[in-house]
């Protein structure tokens, strides 16, 4: 029920209140930036920004592996988490000390690739660059390898290699 | 162009602004509950559009957090409304950009219709801080109102760029997608202990289903995006719109987004009030249920509401006359009501089934035609 003042007020001007000239010109540049923001999404990984809702129903199961300095194999991270030592100090290392996203977080289980593979694919490359410049110096890790199983929309089953190497 | 320019009623945006200020609190809520759950996103992994420089510190953005949230609150009560839901809104676009790991089309949306609702002349109505006299009187409540524009022309996009980008992704319009979505909604309810019939599981599972319930939503998403701007066709839009979001709640985790489109659908209703009239003889107990029920479950506003005087009496207990000036009574009165009642709008084309071919149309001498034809 509307219930309306019985005495007029003088309606307080917001200086949100914008003049007809301005008005028209809000409403253009809005249009125009929404566009520009909509239409440059489809070149970005993740497609952020672009109201691409439900755009794949895309799986990934991440294997995280070390690269380390005495030895050529690369280690395999068990449960996300190893232990690293430097000057005879060790150290426990957890990828979700670092990785919070719960996409990213998710370790050798197949995962929902929200947003879409190539995205994940895109967050996750930066996620390893991003750990491996965190760890400090000193220590036998000297790079990440994610070993990525994908899974487009249910079919293409395919093998993904990211790696990030200490620089 | 008389939409550049055009002054309407008010009072429907101030509904809006004191709404989206309710999401936009539960949506600061949630990220609140997120920073206290896995901590300041700036010492973690994140990814930010704006250079680092400009990422804030813990402590600026639980500060900033805060400032959302008040301003979030002031778009409820109405106080500085509009400069609290633009501060809310902008701050929540900002903390966006800082982190596109935190990014959620959802979210995205609500931020945008906060910021556009800002730009309206809400603060006209839903004044709660005044109390009793928190609606202005019709003179001040008339404004332009081109900012409501934009708040269509944000749902049509986003329409637009949902259906767009599922119409050109062959595994969308083959149902290979939905067929994946509707297994993971199975999978998800078998894992919380519900067990859904056979029957159900097959249907949902056949990609014949999966297929058609593709082609369906695209093109829903893409029809709306111009149905929703024609008053012949805008009425039936909306509930479509309605019923696909209904869906999507309850099929998908999509957080407040079908709630932000109900909102915003409100963008899509005839801004003027009570141009329809519920004439009750509340001598009967038929008449005096539906006044209550109208009384209690009009918030758009849509009716007058107004006793038969007994001379009048006799063409029926309860009388709808629609902005056009045609009656409607008997059979005819369920669907008529529901077709302007929020509360009743899903069920509107059921109880529509229920008018009789030929129902008995006066057409009044009085009433004025609107814009939209609805709502």
């Amino acid at each position: 029920m509307t219930k309306e003042s019985a005495t007029a007020p003088s309606v307080r001007r917001s200086w949100l209140e914008l003049g007809p000239r301005a008005r028209v010109a809000f409403a253009a540049l809005y249009v125009g930036v929404m566009l520009c923001v909509v239409v440059s999404a489809q070149f970005r990984p993740d497609r952020v920004f672009g109201f691409q809702m439900f755009n794949e129903s895309s799986t990934m199961n991440i294997h995280l592996f070390r690269r380390v300095r005495s030895t050529k194999r690369l280690v395999p991270i068990v449960n996300g988490e190893f232990l690293d030592a430097t000057h005879g100090a060790p150290r426990l290392f957890r990828w979700t000390e670092r990785v919070h996203d719960p996409t990213l977080g998710k370790l050798d289980q197949p995962t929902h690739a929200k947003y879409g593979l190539e995205g994940q694919l895109f967050r996750l490359g930066l996620a390893l660059d991003d750990f491996v410049a965190w760890m400090p110096n000193g220590f036998d890790t000297v790079g990440l390898v994610a070993v990525v199983e994908t899974l487009k929309n249910g079919r293409n089953p395919s093998v993904v290699r990211l790696q990030s190497v200490r620089r | 162009m008389k939409w550049l320019d055009e002054e309407r009623d008010a009072y429907l945006l101030g509904l809006m602004r004191c709404l989206l200020g309710v999401l936009l609190c539960i949506q600061t809520w949630d990220r609140v509950d997120e920073l206290l759950t896995w901590g300041y996103f700036g010492s973690v992994f994140h990814l930010p559009l704006v250079p680092e420089a400009l990422v804030p510190s813990e402590l600026v953005y639980r500060l900033l957090l805060g400032l959302e949230g008040v301003g979030a609150l002031l778009g409820v009560v109405g106080w500085y409304g509009r400069e609290g839901l633009f501060a809310g809104s902008s701050i929540g676009i900002y903390l966006m950009l800082c982190d596109r790991l935190q990014f959620h089309n959802n979210r995205f949306a609500l931020l945008l219709c906060g910021f556009l609702c800002a730009f309206c002349p809400s603060d006209r109505s839903f004044l709660l801080y005044r109390g009793k006299r928190r609606t202005l009187p019709l003179a001040a409540r008339i404004a332009p109102t081109l900012p409501r524009r934009l708040i269509q022309f944000q749902v049509s996009l986003l329409y637009l760029s949902s259906g767009g980008g599922k119409a050109l992704d062959p595994d969308w319009r083959s149902g290979q997608t939905m067929l994946l979505r509707f297994q993971a909604g199975i999978d998800e309810a078998v894992q919380a202990g519900m067990r859904p019939p056979h029957w159900f599981v097959d249907f949902l599972t056949s990609p014949f289903v999966a297929s058609l319930g593709s082609k369906a939503a695209i093109s829903l998403e893409l029809g709306l995006v111009v149905a929703l701007w024609f008053a012949r066709t805008r009425v039936a839009a909306l509930w479509a719109g309605a019923m696909f979001h209904v869906f999507i709640q309850a099929s998908a985790r999509v957080e407040l987004f079908s709630f932000l489109m109900g909102v915003a659908y409100v963008a899509f209703v005839t801004p003027e009030l009570r141009e329809r009239t519920l004439l009750v003889d509340v001598r009967t107990r038929a008449g005096r249920v539906t006044k209550a029920l109208v009384r209690s479950l009009d918030w758009l506003a849509r009716f007058r509401i107004e006793e038969l005087a007994p001379e009048g009496v006799g063409g029926g207990a309860v009388t709808v006359v629609e902005r056009g000036g045609a009656r409607r009574s008997g059979r005819a009165v369920p669907a008529a009501l529901a077709r302007a009642l929020p509360a009743g709008f899903l069920v509107w084309p059921v109880l529509a089934l229920f008018v009789p071919r030929r129902p008995a149309v006066v057409p009044a001498t009085t009433g004025a035609g609107s814009e939209a034809g609805h709502g």
